[in-house]
């Protein structure tokens, strides 16, 4: 049963994979880009230069970026106990935010997060330091107070209102900042797939890749942890270290993320759920590898709503995956009372 | 005789109490308590008598404050968490929600500590899993959401969990708090069941002091001044150790019954004529009404109890008042009122 919905979800990843590199603000066949993709060399240069340098890139971030921040949220489910956890939603991808302005904005003036990119490597592990640190940070400071409330919702607002305290930190930054640079971290925020090729792809793909590491690393005593930390430690968890370990892996993978493509809502807190609906199991070893594919398929989606046929313009990926993580956002806490009923 | 039992935990002039941070408290000890095989027992001790601690302290989630612990003859200090969840496992009064976990998989991760790197189960896991739930009576649930579970279901759940992991001592913390009645002389009942037929040392603290006197082995009874009383019930009521533990201005233990009972101001000594459960439970009703009933004749207020086809007929005679006939209890009280 486990393996037969890997494989649905494999081949629906590689139709959504080859729509989303099909579809664009230019009309380019699906043969030539059949072609490009599995290595051959095609007549129109212009062709094959969007192939490999936008629309590849760009659809590899989406899986990398979805899976990523799928496994995040669902560390932080299971880690705070809280179904409606996740990066965006508790603080997390603000606390990135905060660690991506302070290096832009303390940068200078001339220097836009574009150029820190352009740095090339020293750049951009700047950006997924601090971005790391700063995510860290706020779910260090989540678990502290999570201790001491145990009402899911009510730390639903908490972390909400962490969030909008560190974006207000942003905020009082972006006042004293120069325009350009302003409207530089503004874009970001949007949220873009876009932007992140070469060398920068290479680091985000190793970086993810670490943390997912991480995170198999810790599935079992994940697994542990979904009885509480007390029923954790009977079974002869160190919870102390298993915590280290699941706030490090969330850090990487949501910093790590967000410093890239920026503040992405709802993939973390929405995909768990599918998860679990889908293969109606709460074991992480099962869960880990099914977010990962549910989240790329998810955020593969996303990206070819965001720049549906015959549109010119590209809508910021964050308004698409608020659109279609939102819904699962109501249906969770909806079933929840359903059943408290 | 039977042969004599080789012990699972020995303490040995232990203290428990809070760390020693700023505030180091010892709460209750020295201890020097023995648990063997087979035997069930209770932890009992008023509120904030230390029950807890000496749990905790018990199955090594918080430091001993001194004396020595020994765990299947080795020492408890020097084992690893992973090494004491095979030889002690825990129940929490504590329900554990919003897991999204089914009830197989819940008692699954009692076998966390023999399963490998992540976690995967052998068919020696699944069996003990079966084992586990035929012997609590969870069977019937398996596949149902831990999230839809009674509370008395759920504890049997954990319970099932915890006999999964395989350990010849189960800890359970208050297991019956959130529990009705019924569920709670079942749970007793289960546990009692399961140290004749497995062969494990469980111990409970409780509050349940008279399904403790029924159902346990041994009783840990917990002073409240630091003293802790080892003994089998029966022994411990003789020796008068519950009065001192629980008596309070309120209640009162009545080493008689093994109940606590509420002492009321006597209005009037009444003596009762009868027999049988009309007698006992006529004593009952006018004890609650504050009347101090006699054995001897009171030739100046009693109360004749027949039994005959017609039902039950109570007779109240009462020194310058007409006899008073009544064939229903509540009557008799409401008239004595």
């Amino acid at each position: 049963m486990f393996n037969y919905r890997l494989y649905i979800l494999f081949l629906l990843i590689l139709i959504a994979f080859l729509v989303d590199i099909a579809f664009g603000s230019i009309h380019i066949p699906l043969l030539q880009i059949l072609d490009v993709v599995s290595g051959k060399q095609i007549e129109n240069d212009s062709w094959s230069f969007i192939i490999q340098q936008i629309r590849l890139p760009k659809a590899f971030t989406a899986i990398i970026a979805g899976s990523g921040l799928a496994v995040s949220g669902l560390q932080m489910q299971t880690l705070f106990r809280n179904p409606l956890a996740g990066p965006s939603v508790l603080g997390i991808t603000a606390g990135a935010s905060l660690g991506v302005a302070i290096v832009m904005f303390s940068a200078g003036t001339i220097t836009s997060l574009y150029t820190i990119k352009e740095l090339g490597i020293s750049g951009s592990w700047l950006i997924i330091l601090a971005s790391s640190a700063g995510a860290a940070l706020v779910m260090f400071l989540v678990l502290l107070i999570s201790g001491a409330v145990k009402d899911h919702i009510v730390m639903l607002i908490i972390g909400v209102m962490l969030g909008n305290i560190t974006l207000s930190l942003v905020s009082i930054w972006q006042y004293y900042s120069a325009p350009e640079l302003i409207k530089d971290y503004l874009m970001w925020t949007f949220g873009s797939l876009g932007g992140v090729n070469g060398v920068q792809l290479m680091i985000l793909t190793a970086v993810v890749f670490f943390g997912l590491i991480l995170t198999f690393i810790a599935s079992k005593s994940l697994d542990a942890l979904l009885l509480g930390d007390r029923y954790a430690m009977s079974l002869g968890l160190s919870v102390k270290s298993a915590r280290i370990l699941i706030i490090s892996s969330t850090s990487l993978l949501a910093g790590g993320i967000t410093a890239f493509c920026g503040p992405i809502g709802f993939v973390g807190i929405a995909v768990p759920h599918l998860a679990r609906a889908i293969f109606q199991t709460s074991s992480h070893r099962v869960l880990i590898p099914a977010c990962c594919l549910i989240g790329a398929l998810l955020m593969l989606i996303c990206d070819i709503f965001s720049q549906l046929p015959g549109s010119q313009s590209v809508l910021p990926i964050n308004i698409i995956t608020a659109l279609i993580g939102s819904p699962v956002v109501i249906w969770v806490i909806a079933r929840r009372q359903k059943r408290r009923d | 005789m039977k042969e004599l039992k080789t012990a699972l935990i020995e303490t040995e002039g232990l203290m428990i109490g809070y760390p020693a941070s700023k505030a180091s408290r010892v709460v209750a000890g020295p201890l020097d308590l023995t648990v063997c095989g087979g035997q069930l027992i209770c932890l009992l001790g008023p509120n904030g008598s230390g029950k807890s601690t000496l749990l905790r302290t018990l199955t090594g989630l918080q430091p001993v404050s001194s004396g020595k612990i020994s765990l299947d003859g080795i020492p408890l200090k020097t084992l690893k968490a992973p090494a004491i969840a095979r030889k002690l496992s825990l129940v929490l009064s504590e329900k554990v929600t919003g897991s999204n976990l089914d009830v197989y998989n819940l008692i699954a991760l009692g076998r966390y500590p023999y399963s490998g790197w992540f976690g995967k189960l052998n068919a020696e896991d699944r069996a003990m899993i079966i084992r586990a739930a035929e012997l609590t009576d969870t069977t019937g649930f398996l596949d149902r959401q831990v999230d839809s579970l009674s509370d008395g279901e759920c504890q049997k759940v954990m319970l099932a969990r915890a006999i999964a992991q395989d350990t010849p001592v189960v800890v359970l913390d208050e297991p019956t708090a959130h529990l009705d009645l019924p569920s709670r002389l079942k749970l007793m009942q289960l546990l009692y069941k399961l140290t004749r037929e497995t062969g494990k040392a469980i111990i409970i603290s409780t509050h349940e002091l008279d399904l403790a006197l029924q159902t346990s082995d041994l009783i840990w009874l917990m002073d409240g001044r630091g003293g802790l009383h080892s003994g089998i019930p029966e022994q411990l009521v003789l020796d008068g150790v519950f009065e001192k533990a629980f008596n309070r201005e309120e209640i009162h233990f009545d080493p008689y019954t093994g109940h606590f009972t509420i002492p009321r101001v006597l209005k009037q000594q009444i003596s009762l004529i009868g027999d049988g459960l009309p007698f006992i439970w006529t004593r009952k009703a006018l004890e609650r009404c504050g009347y101090g009933v006699t054995d001897g004749l009171n030739p100046e207020f009693h109360i004749l109890i027949e039994s005959g086809n017609n039902g039950i007929r109570w007779t109240v005679t009462a020194y310058g008042h007409p006899d008073q006939c009544f064939n229903d209890l509540q009557q008799l009280v409401d008239a004595l009122v």
